[in-house]
């Protein structure tokens, strides 16, 4: 299930709150489980079984690294052998369908859709994988107690609020809220207000980016410079809408449930430099791979660097282009860090602002094309070699009958609007908190609109 | 003292505590709002009501999908179940007009492939050609006429209102260019077919209505003045025709264009019949829906001015073949392989000819040789909107 659906808005959700709300205290949690695993049946009951095998191994093997052992090694031995079973369960769902493809590929047809043999990646794999390791890796350096209640253990990875999009949360910073959370009108306002601001984000911003990104690739074959930096910011924002949405979608679901979930996105477009924007992007893994991968590697040498953003671009698909991406971002990163008080990583001011914006955008066109080829072309057009001229009429005209998401996507990209908008409604009394709540609301029917008569984009990273 | 004054004057402590209670405020009026939108909203939904087709949108709705286990276990059923809620959700017109308003004001003037234009105009999308498609076409025309050299073979497009009056599109908008389309058809078919121009007979009437604002279709004086050239053209004998006045079969004409779209959705416009002056001059005519085993006894088919489509009065819409036969006093047949554009044309035509036959081969199973062999077809028109001509697969089947 997917939080931008009907049946997740006017079903699955108002029951799941008024049966939450209505049990007591022990049983809260049991209701929350049941809900998790029901909405990710709802994805496909395969999946759901693969997740449970994952919960029981790794519940097995928490009980397993924290048990006594005769010699030293013996534990770090048994960490290696869950932590390689881990990653080989993600690598095989992930990319089971590829190797498939190449040893077998009439198998991969139309007919065989759908079923495992057009392989899709359940949803949500890598996150309740990571959040797996987490888990056991902390048990291994006695960060936190073992998990003796496997209910606790598969609430943690099956938690629907944080299982299709993240964040990742670390286990250590979880367990506590597992047994003393409380809920409050106050907490539930808090998370409806992240919640309509994620759905809005997704189903209104990106939906309509994506419809516009369609529009533009329509003459892809005659871009002009304005229509391929159109293209290509379309893209791009409509990948940071959904991915943050998403996350405010989930911080806010949390906040209904009594969870404290950490934020995931901090304005990155709003960076002066290229290493500020990956530190706000997707907050939560930065985190974790700096607590679980940096350290292994060693931290903040040139070669962990460049290998942690290969295997980032890998990750999202063995191909070339995602593998410039990574070495790109590498390399930019390695520059970042080490002039970290020099001029090119922190050009002060707009002039900063504006290169790292260039920078990333350049990078998201890896994404954008799938092959390296189509991607220095689509560049070439962007940089004026091989265009259409500066502005065509074609990109005139997206322009033009997408003004209104245009000014409404540059305003949402730094915090500036909204903590104007922030002060406005914190200074007055009841009766503006009154509008702030209406305004809210009729910004819930406009995305309820948009869910019912829109084109519906589903969100890339779900795949991932 | 005002407000703000009166809050400057407090102690920043006094105003640490107003500024939480303005921040309860606050979450608890959105907790509110949002819990009862959402129950409102969910409580609505619940009330039963399944439909089967949407005449609004004018396309089937989807039902409840059936359970299996595979479905269940990939998750295709929660898929399709997923699209049965937004379809049948109740509530579902009101929330696509709160859509189309927001795009509007955004900025959007095209949905469904419909631009909104000015005038109330609403303007279909010039189609790109299916180039392969398009050459076969070209090429089984060509050689059809090629077999009948006898018989002149006639090539009518007519061109969609995004091109004539493309004055009336939405700033900025850029479709494609028809006229070079129709130009390099009319040059490959220079030698076998005899092309009647539409495009400038068109133009030249902008001014008036000559296409509908909710369809795409052009409307009989549209047709009117494209049936006076053609006359020209094929060299049909004027005496004939009688003289004609306009009637109105219906006010409430709200076209495709709209349904698909979205747009307009409230706009009413008429429309004409033209039938000629005096009873006594009317032909008299049988028109055989061949494939239906039905016969009528006029063109026009009045039980379709109920409900959505009126366009379809004329012909009672598509049908693979219709013969129609008449009491003109001649000898004349013709063959029109057509598309529903020429629907409003063919009552021009019949104080000319003897029998028309009426191929849609968007529906017509046979080959059209077949109908050349077995009836003395003196003449052969081929009539198309432009969209459709650039795209269709069914005239190569029927020139097979």
């Amino acid at each position: 299930m997917i939080f931008d659906s009907i049946i997740f808005l006017f079903a699955f959700l108002p029951v799941l709150l008024i049966v939450y709300h209505t049990v007591p205290v022990q049983l809260k949690n049991g209701v929350l489980l049941l809900a998790s695993l029901f909405f990710y049946a709802w994805g496909g009951l395969l999946y759901l079984c693969f997740m449970i095998v994952s919960i029981i191994f790794n519940y097995i093997c928490g009980l397993w690294i924290a048990g006594k052992a005769k010699k030293r090694h013996t534990q770090r031995l048994r960490l290696f052998v869950c932590l390689v079973v881990n990653i080989l369960m993600l690598g095989i769902l992930k990319y089971g369908g590829l190797l498939l493809d190449s040893l077998y590929p009439a198998w991969n047809t139309a007919e065989n859709a759908g079923f495992g043999m057009e392989w899709l990646a359940p949803v949500g794999i890598t996150f309740y994988t990571f959040q797996m390791l987490s888990y056991i890796i902390d048990v291994y350096r006695g960060k936190v107690k073992v998990q003796k209640n496997p209910a606790d253990l598969a609430l943690y990875a099956a938690l629907f609020v944080k299982l299709p999009a993240g964040p990742v949360v670390k286990y250590s910073a979880f367990v506590k809220q597992l047994h003393d959370r409380k809920g409050s009108w106050v907490k539930f306002g808090e998370g409806a207000m992240f919640f309509i601001r994620g759905l809005a984000k997704k189903v209104i911003l990106a939906d309509n980016l994506g419809r516009m990104f369609e529009e533009i690739m329509a003459e892809a074959g005659q871009m002009s410079v304005l229509g391929a930096w159109l293209g290509c910011g379309a893209f791009a924002f409509q990948v940071y809408f959904a991915f943050s949405g998403y996350s405010d979608m989930a911080v806010g679901l949390g906040w209904m449930f009594g969870f404290d979930l950490p934020k995931n996105f901090d304005y990155p477009y709003g960076a002066g430099s290229v290493v500020e924007f990956w530190r706000r992007w997707h907050i939560s893994l930065g985190a974790w791979v700096e607590e679980y991968v940096y350290r292994l590697l060693g931290k903040g040498s040139v070669f962990s660097i460049l290998f942690i953003w290969l295997l980032t671009g890998l990750w999202h698909g063995i191909s070339w282009n995602y593998v410039i991406w990574g070495i790109y971002f590498g390399i930019l990163t390695v520059i970042g860090m080490s002039f970290m008080r020099g001029s090119l990583a922190g050009i002060p001011g707009v002039l900063g602002r504006i290169f790292s914006m260039v920078l990333i955008l350049t990078g998201w066109v890896f994404f954008l094309c799938p092959t390296p080829g189509e991607a220095f072309a689509y560049l070439r057009a962007m940089f004026g070699i091989e265009a259409n001229g500066l502005i065509d009429h074609y990109g005139r005209y997206v322009l033009m009958t997408n003004l209104g998401l245009v000014i409404i996507v540059l305003l949402s990209l730094t915090p500036g609007a909204y903590r104007g908008l922030e002060k406005i409604f914190n200074r007055g009394g009841r009766s503006r908190a009154l509008v702030n709540g209406i305004m809210y609301g009729m910004l819930f029917v406009l995305c309820a609109a948009y869910l019912v008569a829109g084109d519906h984009y589903p969100f890339l990273y779900l795949r991932f | 003292m005002g407000k703000r004054q009166r809050q400057k004057q407090k102690r920043p402590g006094e105003r640490r505590k107003e500024d939480k209670k303005v921040k309860i405020y606050r979450r608890r009026a959105v907790a509110v709002v949002f819990a009862g939108v959402m129950g409102v909203l969910s409580l609505v939904d619940l009330i039963p009501g399944e439909k089967a087709f949407s005449q609004r949108e004018d396309r089937e709705l989807t039902l409840r999908p059936e359970i299996s286990f595979k479905g269940i276990l990939d998750g295709s059923v929660m898929r399709q179940y997923d699209v049965y809620r937004i379809d049948q959700f109740t509530g579902r017109s009101l929330l696509r007009l709160v859509k189309t308003g927001a795009d509007l004001l955004a900025g959007k003037r095209k949905e469904g492939g419909v631009y909104k234009g000015k005038d109330d105009y609403l303007l279909e999308e010039i189609a790109a050609p299916d180039e392969e498609q398009l050459n076969q076409s070209i090429e089984r025309i060509g050689e059809f006429s090629g077999r009948y050299e006898k018989i002149p073979v006639y090539l009518m497009l007519v061109p969609g209102a995004a091109n004539v009056l493309d004055a009336k599109l939405p700033d900025f908008a850029v479709t494609e260019d028809q006229r070079q389309i129709f130009e390099s058809i009319r040059q490959s078919l220079a030698d076998s077919v005899r092309w009647v121009d539409v495009s400038s007979v068109l133009e030249k009437h902008m001014k008036e209505e000559i296409y509908y604002r909710t369809d795409r279709h052009w409307t009989s004086l549209g047709a009117y003045y494209a049936y006076q050239n053609l006359a020209e053209v094929m060299e049909l004998d004027m005496e004939k025709a009688p003289e004609l006045e306009p009637c109105a079969v219906t006010n409430s004409f709200n076209g495709m264009l709209s349904s698909a779209s979205g747009y307009n959705t409230g706009y009413a416009e008429p429309i004409f019949i033209y039938t000629p002056k005096g009873k006594d001059a009317e032909p008299k005519l049988v028109a055989e829906y061949v494939e239906e085993g039905e016969k009528t006894a006029t063109l026009y088919d009045r039980s379709k001015l109920i409900g959505k489509d009126e366009y379809k009065v004329f012909l009672g819409g598509d049908h693979g073949m219709v013969d129609i036969r008449t009491t003109a006093d001649t000898t004349d047949r013709l063959l029109l392989v057509k598309d529903s554009y020429a629907n409003c044309l063919i009552p021009f035509l019949t104080p000319f000819y003897r029998e028309i036959i009426v191929v849609d081969p968007g529906y017509y199973e046979g080959d059209l040789d077949t109908i050349m062999e077995e009836n003395k077809i003196s003449s052969v028109l081929f009539l198309y909107g432009g969209n459709t001509f650039v795209q269709d697969s069914g005239l190569t089947r029927c020139l097979d």
